[in-house]
């Protein structure tokens, strides 16, 4: 029993480091998309919550707080203080709402999705209000139509890929 | 492993979402509206810089397009008489210039990096201050 639990520990660290490698690779991809017109400025669809809402559901909150910080940390390093906070604030929140919406909502995987992209766009409104000033409000209620989408977007993408990851994690 | 995903079965589109999309929409609705309400006279650009207030412009009273510079900053902010836009900024993602025009009272152009904010005030907004004053 101990080896095959020491096994499963050693597998765990290993699925999160690839995890958090994908979770970072997504948000570069995502920076380097143009933004769309017609959409208010500065909002993204918000890909790697796709890793850490299956993180969250699989391997348990602490790995998906650890990877939002890991991810937080490269946008710090390479996009400067600012959005380095907007994406821990952001992160961080949403993958604890997230997980709160996985183990007691009754949610489908869009509902969930949504809700994590709602729960990033309220950390960084609130964030950008502590960095500037509360006219950022006034973005509310783009933020809040542009979740649902993005939302979607996320919790479908992760229905999908779920067979797949599932299959990484016990073969 | 506490498998969340997969020990419900959790489907694509439960109900909820749907109710969830639902309250979303009239929620963001409800801050809309107002916005349509608010009458577009004596607009006023207020331009903060470090969550402090810089500089109040009348845009009714301009004559012509002016052009303002954020102190210690690059950002460069062009006025006329119904509209407020960043023109320029040197910050790296150049969402306060793609933001664009602001015409509205209530619209705001945020430039995080720099910590400058652009935002329009008036109508509704100016009208109780005067009748303060006034009465």
């Amino acid at each position: 029993m101990t080896k095959s639990f020491s096994l499963s520990a050693a597998k765990k660290v290993a699925f999160c480091g690839l995890l958090a490698a994908l979770a970072i690779v997504l948000t570069m991809f995502e920076n380097m998309l143009p933004e769309i017109p017609l959409l208010p400025p500065g909002c993204r669809l918000g890909l790697s919550n796709i890793v850490t809402m299956f993180c969250a559901g699989t391997i348990g909150l602490p790995a998906a707080i650890c990877i939002a910080f890991l991810k937080s940390g490269f946008v710090f390093l390479t996009r400067g203080i600012t959005a380095g906070l907007m994406s821990l604030s952001g992160g961080i929140f949403s993958t604890l709402i997230m997980w709160l919406c996985l183990k007691y909502g009754r949610f489908g995987m869009i509902g969930v999705g949504i809700c994590g992209a709602l729960a990033h766009n309220a950390a960084q409104l609130f964030m950008a209000v502590l960095l500037t000033s509360p006219a950022v409000f006034s973005y509310t209620p783009f933020l809040i139509l542009f979740s649902i989408p993005a939302g979607a977007a996320t919790g479908t993408v992760l229905r999908f890929a779920l067979p797949v990851l599932n299959r990484m994690v016990r073969p | 492993m506490n498998d969340v995903n997969t020990k419900t079965k959790r489907r694509l589109l439960a109900r909820r979402d749907i109710l969830l999309v639902i309250v979303l929409l009239l929620v963001a609705l409800a801050f809309l509206l107002p916005r349509f309400w608010t009458k577009q006279d004596s607009l006023c650009a207020v331009i903060e810089h470090n969550g402090t207030m810089v500089d109040t412009i009348r845009l009714d009273e301009l004559e012509e397009p002016v052009t303002f510079y954020v102190e210690n900053t690059r950002v460069e902010v062009m006025l006329d008489q119904i509209s407020a836009t960043v023109t320029a900024s040197d910050c790296a993602d150049q969402t306060c210039v793609r933001t664009g025009r602001l015409t509205r009272a209530g619209e705001a152009a945020i430039c995080l990096p720099n910590r400058v904010v652009v935002r329009l005030t008036g109508g509704a907004d100016s009208e109780p201050a005067l009748d303060g004053i006034t009465g």
